[in-house]
């Protein structure tokens, strides 16, 4: 499924420069083991270049809405656009129950805890 | 939306204390001395420094603030406006910080201000939890309601200077404006536009807002309110607006079952507020503000992960807003399908 920026190598760039930065403070076995976590990161980012994302039954609960065939990101963004021009003002119930199995999906992943 | 590192004012800490000297002392006179500096960590957009004004025996605590980085399309009051709300608060007696001496361009300092030092604590954790904060907790819905109650009496005329502010003309207008800029798609926020514009409440009397009046942006000490801060996003509008983000989930931290704050009950705060003065609190609308809350919070988070990908605002805190955003999502939509207090 589509995640809110930024996405998942985005994330791991961010916390790389952030150790870069903070190992430039340190020494000794911490300075050693900073570096040693952004090589684990890149390794992670090489990772992530081959990997393929799967249709998800929250992609496809968006897509039933819509009615053109769409990839995940773009499911985002039409549906978007649609509620937008208001082509659900008359179905806004139905797109409630969607879009709160839709953010449950995002929440799942951003703090499952906030779940409850 | 592009971060503006201010570039008319130094970056040298040594010289920006002898320039604050100077300009303390153009304002009360050749024989002060400032010392005991102190740059506060905490607070993005601004450098602000606590420092002590001697003049002879007396020693007064002071505040410095100075804007650091602008944003070109900056939802929030220049430096200048935020000093004329104090000025106003300040003289209809409400707890703030006493505005002190606005700076010029000739003191080299950019934008910002001197006011007051007030003791107290903002960290929310320590103000939810802490055994310290007991007596505190049991005031704040009370002096929470006092509080808006006065400042939403403040003669709306004296704001006038607010009224031409996106968010003073159409609230959601504002925050649509905000979120078409930043061009990220949420469907769950789209949604909500839809429905707190069909949902809107009619305004009955318009007031000055203070537009972020929550715990955290107030200073507290073991008795209660010490002082109201961080009036940036201060503007003419609905008083139910004040009452409803104080109520916001997110401004409950994970305290769910005390939306006042995550410290009290909703009908504590209305009766203060009403009792000090408050009109009649419309309970329907303060809910539709909490979720017009939620929608806000969850815009201001898209304008962090937008500073931090593309404004040159690089930052874990800002990249972390990006994906907190559909926590906010989360709480508007529960909210209005009925499954949140």
């Amino acid at each position: 499924m589509a995640q809110d920026n930024p996405s998942v190598s985005e994330l791991l760039e961010t916390v790389h420069e952030f150790i870069a930065d903070v190992s430039e403070k340190l020494d000794g076995q911490d300075k050693y083991f900073a570096l040693c976590s952004m090589f684990l990161l890149e390794i992670v980012q090489r990772e992530l270049k081959d990997w393929q994302p799967s249709i998800t039954d929250d992609d496809k609960r968006l897509m039933s809405l819509l009615d053109e065939k769409s990839s995940s990101t773009e499911v985002i963004e039409q549906l978007s656009e649609k509620i937008k021009q208001g082509g659900f003002d008359d179905r806004m119930d139905e797109l409630l129950g969607v879009l709160l199995k839709h953010v449950e999906a995002k929440v799942k992943v951003t703090k499952p805890s906030y779940l409850g | 939306m592009t971060a503006v590192e201010i570039d008319d004012a130094t970056n040298d800490i040594d010289e920006i204390i002898n320039l604050l000297e100077a300009c303390v002392r153009a304002h009360y006179g050749s024989s002060v001395a400032i010392n005991n500096v102190e740059q506060a960590t905490l607070g993005g957009s601004n450098r602000t420094l606590l420092f002590d004004l001697e003049d002879g025996e007396h020693k007064r605590r002071l505040v410095s603030r100075q804007e650091t980085y602008t944003l070109d399309s900056s939802p929030f009051l220049p430096p200048e406006t935020q000093f004329k709300l104090l000025q106003l608060a300040f003289s209809h007696d409400l707890a703030v910080p006493e505005p002190i001496v606005e700076f010029t361009p000739n003191d080299g300092l950019g934008r910002g201000h001197v006011i007051s030092c007030v003791s107290g604590e903002t960290l929310p954790k320590r103000l939810i939890s802490d055994e310290k904060f007991a007596a505190a907790r049991a005031l704040f819905p009370e002096q929470a309601g006092q509080f808006l109650a006065k400042l939403h009496a403040i003669p709306i005329a004296s704001g006038d200077f607010l009224s031409t502010s996106a968010d003073s003309i159409d609230p959601i207008a504002a925050q649509r404006e905000r979120y078409d800029y930043y061009g990220e798609a949420h469907p769950a926020l789209d949604f909500a536009f839809r429905w707190l514009e069909k949902n809107r409440p009619a305004c009955k009397k318009r007031t000055i807002v203070h537009g972020d009046f929550r715990v955290g942006n107030m200073l507290m000490g073991e008795s209660g309110i010490n002082a109201v801060l961080d009036w940036e996003c201060a503007h003419l509008g609905d008083p139910m607006e004040d009452l409803g983000w104080l109520c916001t989930p997110s401004w409950r931290f994970g305290n769910l079952d005390k939306p006042v704050g995550g410290i009290g009950q909703r009908a504590e705060l209305f009766s203060a507020y009403e009792a000090a003065g408050g009109r009649n609190v419309d309970c329907e609308a303060v809910r539709w503000w909490e979720i017009f809350g939620s929608l806000r919070w969850a815009v201001l988070n898209i304008m962090q992960v937008h500073g931090h990908r593309v404004g040159g605002r690089r930052s874990p805190a800002f990249a972390a807003c990006g994906r907190n955003t559909a926590l906010m999502e989360f709480d508007l939509l529960r909210a209005i399908a009925g499954q949140l207090d």
